[in-house]
Formats: structure tokens, C-alpha cells, sequence
């Protein structure tokens, strides 16, 4: 018995001893680094440019040469309802698969934990008819953004896809090129979309100053052939501002899906 | 003659309390390892564990390209002793291969893993004849212990993007405790085993700390003699592993902890001193690091050699 209550004694104390390290506070009136990381793919597989190949829904192979497009407009919830919307001058990014530096858009936001995310696949209406002094950075069509504008009317390519397919008649060659605002004056093709993605189920950021979050989000190109309509490499090699390009965009705002989140 | 008795009557009354790999199995990796040969003094033996799993899936169970399985091998020098009727001290000693194996590319990490010492005390044992005298055997032990940071634990490991589940390591880093019972109660050659283990992690130096765990067991044995030298004990029975999350500078991890409920069935067989057995588990249901994680079906094989 007196060798029970010795080890009954030493185990108390070996188990009060160790606590655990306390939840972090968060302090909302602190901002802190959070990126949002765009990790395009083509199915299970990283999308290579050039190099991969790739099969769509309607069993064409193909491969891809430039995959940009815009995002914008971030608007995060916290878990507990309230929702911040970044300051829409730092909100305009351009991914591009080919440059690395693109793939992690940063900004800054209040501490706290979030478990939803909203962005603009694309460049909003409003900004689309700016003054082009208010359309500077990524936006500026004379520089980063040359190969995603088209004009005043028709405004900013929102998505950009260029490959290679031996399904296309147009000399092997697709390139499918997105946008639409809505017009300015006259109503036009609108292909704005809000994608919404819930950050719960697979991890929650928690954002906090002296360390940088990021959330993972992947983005399948394969989604853009299928989905709403199936979009065939063969029938339809080239789009570009024209009601079909709408079918494409249906397809292609379903291609995010939240993998993970490092904190 | 006597002796060999001895072996035949107590022999497989006692399940060892979880000593495992931590990391293995999400942080709910108290695997079981099998049905403890009784001893009158000291046991050595030594035990292979082997263990799959799939990290990084993607939403809804889908491989991405960062999906990768990982395969653990564990190679474990354990020993018992009792020190008193009532007193035993246990350890192990595992030495582990693991791999991870992503797109085709494999990453190997072999080495010591951490080393575990236990220490048991039996609160009940108590024998009696019931039903036309057959013979009613229970025994309640209750046990301690420490998991020692001998493993290597490499923290750039845990950082990196593609391996965000932090468990190709081989130790936690940290000096980690154990508390456990085990109820077991055997009318004549048919027994039925209890037990549950508690284990609470601290935080390393790195200040990651695994999630608390604990784990509930329960199986059957039915013990065959043969010619009162040979004794052959199929067992079967379930498993209930829980883990909380980790925490990672304070910060809870959400790619940890989970649950996981298996089946197992194994066989033990005892020869004069020398004990081998096996066994094999299969998830039956389970939900590691929100579905990022996935076991697979664990193997185990030993050999002991008791006196």
C-alpha cells in the first residue's frame, strides 16, 4: 500500500507540472502578415508550364504556356461573425504561374482567427472604369497587366490560359482569355465572380503579429473544361470576349478549394 | 515440469500498457503492441512495428500533388523486470526507418527514437474456482511512466509547406508522461483484457507540443495447450485512439490530432522461455487532422524470451 501512494504521489506531481502553454490573445487593433497562397494544379499533379501534360473532361491532352489572372477584393470573416475588407488600393494582384513571386499575394490584416475568405476572380466594375492614374501596379495596362487588358469598353482580361493541344485545330494551339465587366454604359458580358471559401475545415488561420500566416489555397485548371458546360479544346480552341467566355467562367470559379493553412 | 506449467497457466495474461511511437499515426499513434508474455523475473525481447500512412490529402480525401504516404518501421529492444510480486519496471528501446514517399520521390530517416521506462504496480489479484471449478483469474494494474526525448526531432521539418503535418520525426522532442490501467479477467483459457493510457506531451525546445492522448483497448483471448508444451492464444479485439491537437508556439495546429478506431487480431505462441506473436490492425473508422491524414493497417511481429 505504501508503494501505491508513492506512486500515486509521484505521478500528481510529475502531471501538475506541466500546463500547457496558454491560447494567444489577439489584439484587433494590430495588423499582422497574412498570405494568400495560390498554388495552381491540373488535377493530382503541380501544373508545370510547358513541360506537363495534362488531360481535360472531354479527354483532350494539352499543356499550358501562361496562366495569369486577377484577384481582388479580400474580404476576411473572423470566427466570431465580424468581417474585415482590405483597404481595396492594397487589394489587386496578379497571379502568374510563371513568376513565383506572384503566387503568394500578402496583406495586412488584424489579429484574430478567420474561418472564411472572399475574393474577386478579377478586376471590379468600379475599378475597370477608373481613371487610369487610379490604375496603377498590376492594373496598369501599359506595364505587368499589358497582356490582360483589352480596351476601355471591354476592360481587363480577368483570366488568361495559353497552351498547346494536339485536339486544336488552330494550328495545335488554345488560348482562352476571360473577362468582362458588365460594361459601362451599355450593359455588357459580366464575368465577375465572387469565389467564397470556407477556411474552417481545414484550418483556420490565426493571425498574429511577428509571425506570417498563410493560406493555402489550391486552384485546378482542369475545373475551367468542365463543370456548368463542358468546354472542348477542339470545338472551341480560342475564346475571348464573347458569350461563350461565360460558360469558361462558370467552370473556372470552382477550381479554388481551401488544402490547408500554415500558421 | 513445474516450470513449463508455470509458463502454461500464466503465460499471455497481460497486455503491455502502449508503448509507441507518438508521432506515427498523427499523434494517436499509441499503437498496440500485442499481449505480454507473463514473467517470474525479467523479459527480453525484441519487436518489429510497421505502420502506413497518408499525409496530405486534399479536400474531401482526393491525393494532390503534396499527398504523400509515409511508412514507419520500427524496430523495438524492450525488457521487463519485477522487482516485487506486485512491482515492475518496463522499457523500450525503438530504432526506427522511416520514409516518405512524395511524386515519386523518397525521403528516408533512420534512427534512435524515443526511449520509454515504465513502471507498474498491481492493485488486484485475485483467483478463485466458480462454476463447476473452473478457474476465475483477475488482475488490475495501474502503471507510470516516461518517454525520454532521445529521438531526433527536427524542427525545419515542421515549417515547410508540403509537410505541413508534423509527424515524419523521429522523437517529439519533449519528455512526455504516461499514465495507464489494465483489467484483466480469464475464466480458465478464456480471458477478456481492459485497458486504457493516458499520455500528456510537453513542449520541446522548439516549442511545439503534440496533443494529450489516450487510447482505449478491449479484446478476447481463448489459450490452447498443447500437450502442455506448446500454448497457441488467438486474440481479437478494438482499439479507440484520441488525440488532441498540437500546439505550435502556443498556436493550436489544425493538420493534428483526430481519432481512429481499429480492429485487431493477433496470435500469440509460447514454447518453454520463447514467446513470438503477431498481429494486425485495420482502421474501421477515423478522422486524422480534419481528413489530411489517413491510416493504414499496422503490422506487428515480436519475439521474447522470458525467465
Amino acid at each position: 500500500m505504501k508503494q501505491l501512494l508513492s506512486i500515486i504521489t509521484i505521478c500528481t506531481i510529475l502531471f501538475s507540472s506541466c500546463k500547457k502553454d496558454d491560447a494567444p490573445e489577439y489584439n484587433s487593433n494590430v495588423k499582422a502578415e497574412l498570405s494568400v497562397e495560390f498554388d495552381n494544379i491540373a488535377g493530382s499533379s503541380d501544373l508545370q508550364l510547358n513541360t506537363g501534360s495534362y488531360v481535360n473532361a472531354a479527354g483532350e491532352t494539352f499543356s499550358v504556356s501562361k496562366l495569369k489572372y486577377y484577384v481582388s477584393n479580400f474580404v476576411f470573416t473572423r470566427t466570431d461573425g465580424t468581417v474585415y475588407t482590405v483597404p481595396q488600393n492594397e487589394s489587386y494582384f496578379l497571379i502568374d504561374e510563371s513568376d513565383d513571386a506572384t503566387h503568394e499575394p500578402s496583406m495586412y490584416i488584424p489579429e484574430g482567427e478567420y474561418n472564411k475568405v472572399s475574393f474577386i476572380l478579377g478586376v471590379d466594375s468600379l475599378r475597370s472604369t477608373k481613371d487610369i492614374s487610379e490604375r496603377t501596379g498590376v492594373l496598369d495596362p501599359a506595364n505587368t497587366g499589358s497582356d490582360m487588358y483589352w480596351d476601355q469598353s471591354k476592360g481587363y482580361i480577368f483570366f488568361n490560359i495559353e497552351g498547346n493541344s494536339t485536339a486544336s485545330p488552330s494550328a495545335g494551339l488554345f488560348n482562352y482569355h476571360i473577362g468582362g465587366f458588365g460594361g459601362s454604359t451599355i450593359a455588357a458580358i459580366n464575368n465577375i465572380k465572387i469565389i467564397t471559401l470556407d477556411l474552417a475545415a481545414r484550418g483556420i488561420p490565426q493571425v498574429k503579429s511577428g509571425k506570417k500566416t498563410n493560406i493555402h489555397l489550391m486552384a485546378d485548371i482542369l475545373k475551367m473544361f468542365t463543370g456548368t458546360a463542358n468546354v472542348s479544346i477542339a470545338s472551341t480552341p480560342s475564346v475571348m470576349f464573347e458569350t461563350f467566355s461565360s460558360n469558361i467562367a462558370n467552370n473556372y470559379c470552382a477550381m479554388f478549394r481551401h488544402d490547408h493553412t500554415e500558421n | 515440469m513445474k516450470k513449463n506449467l508455470f509458463l502454461i497457466t500464466f503465460i499471455f495474461a497481460f497486455p503491455i500498457f502502449s508503448i509507441a511511437c507518438d508521432i506515427c499515426g498523427c499523434g494517436v499513434g499509441n499503437n498496440y503492441i500485442g499481449i505480454l508474455p507473463e514473467f517470474r523475473k525479467q523479459i527480453f525481447g525484441l519487436r518489429y512495428k510497421y505502420n502506413s500512412m497518408l499525409t496530405h490529402l486534399g479536400v474531401d480525401g482526393t491525393r494532390t500533388y503534396l499527398t504523400a504516404r509515409e511508412n514507419y518501421n520500427t524496430v523495438e529492444a524492450w525488457g521487463g523486470w519485477n522487482i516485487t510480486k506486485k512491482f515492475r519496471i518496463m522499457a523500450a528501446v525503438p530504432y526506427s526507418f522511416n520514409e516518405r514517399n512524395n511524386q515519386g520521390v523518397t525521403n528516408t530517416k533512420n534512427g534512435l527514437g524515443d526511449i520509454s521506462v515504465w513502471a507498474y504496480y498491481q492493485l488486484l489479484n485475485k483467483r478463485n474456482t466458480v462454476l463447476n471449478k473452473k478457474l476465475l483469474v483477475q488482475s488490475l494494474w495501474i502503471g507510470g511512466g516516461i518517454k525520454l526525448p532521445t529521438g531526433k526531432y527536427n524542427p525545419s521539418d515542421k515549417s515547410s509547406g508540403s509537410t505541413a503535418v508534423n509527424l515524419f520525426q523521429l522523437g517529439t522532442g519533449s519528455i512526455d508522461l504516461n499514465i495507464g490501467a489494465m483489467y484483466d479477467i480469464r475464466l480458465q483459457d478464456m480471458g477478456i483484457n481492459l485497458s486504457a493510457n493516458y499520455k500528456m506531451n510537453n513542449m520541446n525546445r522548439f516549442n511545439y507540443s503534440y496533443g494529450n492522448k489516450y487510447n482505449l483497448n478491449a479484446q478476447a483471448y481463448y489459450k490452447f495447450n498443447i500437450k502442455n508444451k506448446i500454448v497457441i492464444a488467438p486474440n481479437a479485439g478494438v482499439q479507440f485512439e484520441r488525440s488532441a491537437t498540437d500546439r505550435d508556439k502556443g498556436f493550436t495546429v489544425d493538420v493534428s490530432g483526430g481519432r481512429l478506431l481499429t480492429a485487431l487480431a493477433g496470435v500469440e505462441i509460447a514454447y518453454n522461455k520463447i514467446a513470438i506473436g503477431c498481429n494486425f490492425q485495420t482502421p474501421l473508422s477515423q478522422n486524422l487532422a480534419k481528413g489530411i491524414v489517413r491510416s493504414n493497417n499496422r503490422l506487428m511481429l515480436h519475439i521474447a524470451l522470458a525467465f
